[in-house]
């Protein structure tokens, strides 16, 4: 669980050196088209060049798969699930289920698709400093109050993190175990009660302090962003793969997944 | 709960955003640079609540927390949700970059739910612990809106998906059970010590005491209504064994014919014998090649399908077997149907609130008086 995705932000890659501006707005226009993609070798380069991206960042493969985990359980069920309740006509009964081909053939389709856009979205937001990112994100026209609020909670989570893991030691010390009870759930509740209050101690305190440095609403930051020829040729380059993907799915050169495999 | 990428289609992630957009420009209105910190605080617990896990028998739940959001933050409980959503796909990958919109849509629609319930406890200045109950309530309505929008963005994409929408609600009502719980004890703990950071507390320049409440009312109202249309439109299949041929009628709870869709003869095994649309009527009559089983389906679209089985027995000795098709028009009305109101799953379903807020009532009482 890599709460902190900037770890690998500093290598020094062709994507990390990219313009953040540049790299969001393509990559993420990448994502998007990924999304609407419907046949399956389509999807299977996107996802190679999901993966492409992601190995020029030079990012850690034990480093990827602790998000990635999380993707493919919650996708696993999909995946067991809807070539046994795809409504049509079953190829085969396994155990005396009805097994669909169609089912499967979607199910692949959607975790080959979602495998591709979270990889893509490594790509993107572990190659900058998440701060540098949501500046990025500002100068896209991201409304800024969305933004501050963004850099607040993420500074906060860790904040968080640290003041969750004291006060569970100190219910710990004083002989606190959880269990399936009601005892545990108004332990819990007031647990976040608590957190709560002491957090809104705190950022009062912040806030004060922000004031006082002349806070007015806006943020200040010294980082500029530079865009040379090389950044604007890198989000071409990207725009041209996703224009293809989404041309190699739309002129009907391969079936709908639906349909067939290929 | 969230979707992940690639699952739903593009007019239902797409509509996501839209909706999303609207909502959180509309949520966001006039908001105060005072406010930013608080709101980012409960963005952090919204975020950090995806990682407490309660156990629950031999798995452990996580909690969603959008309820406590709305008894916190009132209408800003929307934004917040939709940057907590963005961290948690940005961070954990927990959803997707491109179902942000439709993932916030439903644990911030569900935020908000969560507010409007909540701000019923003016009704009730009287009660005792009413934070807990009302809190209570809100974890509640709001983990239930949460499931309902989602079930329904999965039923928009396709028929496929009827029974992952299926295994949603079932998820969510387990999830409501200890949300209700842990979302009333914090709002009570909330009300006991820092009472000023609830929503909805002060009283406001225009008193809306007595439009409030009606307000949310109607919309409560509108929410348990919900499921009438969903109901309404809920397609219904039948058939007559005829001389000619087995006559298979859709049509919706109402009564009303559902009006050229598209119907199939399928064996048993769901292989296609004969395809067609029905009449205005809502009935097509298929002609039976042979003496034997039979099923048939209806499939109106957007997840509206039905099928039904018909047995050897049933038609034997009415069917003409191998008949010669018939002219669509010659068929006339068909039978007249209508389906009853679900007057006991309504009951049931305001039975099982009343014990939920009965309960967190009472228990709330008991301990009142052991401490007394």
């Amino acid at each position: 669980m890599p709460l902190d995705i900037d770890r690998y932000a500093s290598v020094g890659s062709s994507i990390q050196r990219w313009d953040p501006r540049f790299k969001i707005f393509s990559l993420g226009l990448f994502a998007f088209s990924v999304a609407l993609l419907k046949t399956l070798p389509v999807a299977g380069l996107a996802l190679l060049a999901a993966m492409g991206f992601l190995a020029l960042t030079g990012m850690p493969l034990a480093f990827i798969s602790g998000g990635l985990k999380w993707v493919i359980l919650f996708l696993l069920p999909f995946f067991g699930i809807l070539p046994f309740t795809y409504p049509g006509e079953p190829a085969m009964y396994l155990l005396g289920l009805p097994f669909s081909w169609e089912g499967m053939r979607l199910a692949v389709l959607i975790i080959t698709k979602a495998v591709a856009i979270v990889l893509t979205s490594y790509a993107v937001f572990g190659s900058a400093r998440f701060d540098i990112s949501m500046l990025a994100m500002q100068r896209l026209k991201c409304p800024s109050v969305l933004v501050q609020m963004l850099l607040f909670s993420y500074r906060y989570i860790f904040v968080f993190m640290e003041e969750m893991a004291r006060m569970s030691t100190a219910m710990r010390v004083r002989g606190f175990v959880m269990g399936t009870n009601l005892y545990t759930l108004r332990v819990v509740g007031n647990f976040v009660g608590s957190l709560l209050v002491r957090s809104f101690e705190r950022t009062e305190r912040v806030y004060k302090a922000m004031l006082s440095k002349g806070y007015q609403g806006q943020l200040h930051t010294l980082v500029v962003f530079r865009s040379r020829p090389k950044d604007f040729f890198k989000a071409a380059l990207v725009l041209a793969v996703a224009v293809l993907l989404l041309a190699g799915d739309f002129t009907g050169t391969f079936p709908e997944a639906r349909q067939g495999w290929y | 709960m969230h979707i992940s990428d690639g699952i739903l289609n593009a007019p239902v992630w797409i509509g996501g955003y839209a909706a999303t957009a609207a909502l959180t420009a509309a949520t966001l209105y006039k908001v105060d640079m005072e406010e930013i910190p608080k709101i980012s605080v409960l963005t952090a617990v919204f975020f950090v609540a995806d990682l407490i896990h309660v156990p629950m028998g031999p798995a452990s739940v996580h909690l969603i927390l959008n309820g406590l959001l709305g008894v916190i933050l009132g209408w800003r409980a929307f934004p917040a949700v939709l940057l907590g959503v963005t961290l948690q796909t940005i961070l954990l990958g927990h959803g997707g970059l491109t179902v942000i919109g439709v993932n916030t849509l439903d644990l911030g629609g569900g935020a908000l739910v969560g507010f409007l319930v909540w701000q019923l406890r003016h009704l009730m200045p009287g009660l005792k612990n009413r934070e807990m109950v009302f809190g209570a309530l809100a974890g509640a309505f709001a983990v239930a809106s949460s499931g309902m929008i989602m079930a329904s963005a999965l039923l928009f994409t396709g028929k496929e998906f009827l029974f992952q929408a299926k295994m949603v609600l079932v998820a969510h009502a387990i999830i409501m059970v200890l949300e209700a719980t842990v979302v009333g004890f914090a709002a009570s703990y909330l009300a006991r010590v820092r009472p000023d950071a609830l929503a909805g507390q002060r009283k406001r320049p225009v008193d809306l005491r007595g439009v409030t409440p009606l307000l949310v009312a109607l919309l409560i109202g509108a929410a348990l209504l919900a499921p009438v249309p969903a109901h309404a439109h809920k397609l219904l299949v039948d058939y007559t064994p005829r001389k000619e041929g087995v006559l298979f009628e859709a049509f919706f709870p109402d009564g009303k014919p559902a009006q050229q869709i598209g119907v199939r003869l399928l064996t048993p095994q769901g292989e296609v014998i004969a395809s067609g649309t029905t009449n205005v009527h809502g009935g097509y009559l298929f002609s039976i090649p042979a003496a034997g089983d039979y099923a048939a389906d209806a499939d109106a679209q957007m997840g509206h399908f039905a099928r039904l089985d018909i047995p050897a027995s049933a038609l034997e000795g009415v069917v003409e077997y191998g008949a010669a098709p018939v002219d669509e028009e010659a068929l006339g009305a068909v039978k007249v149907h209508r389906e009853a109101f679900p007057l006991a799953r309504v009951v049931v379903g305001f039975g099982i609130l009343a014990l939920l807020g009965g309960g967190s009532w009472l228990l709330s009482r008991r301990r009142k008086q052991g401490a007394a």
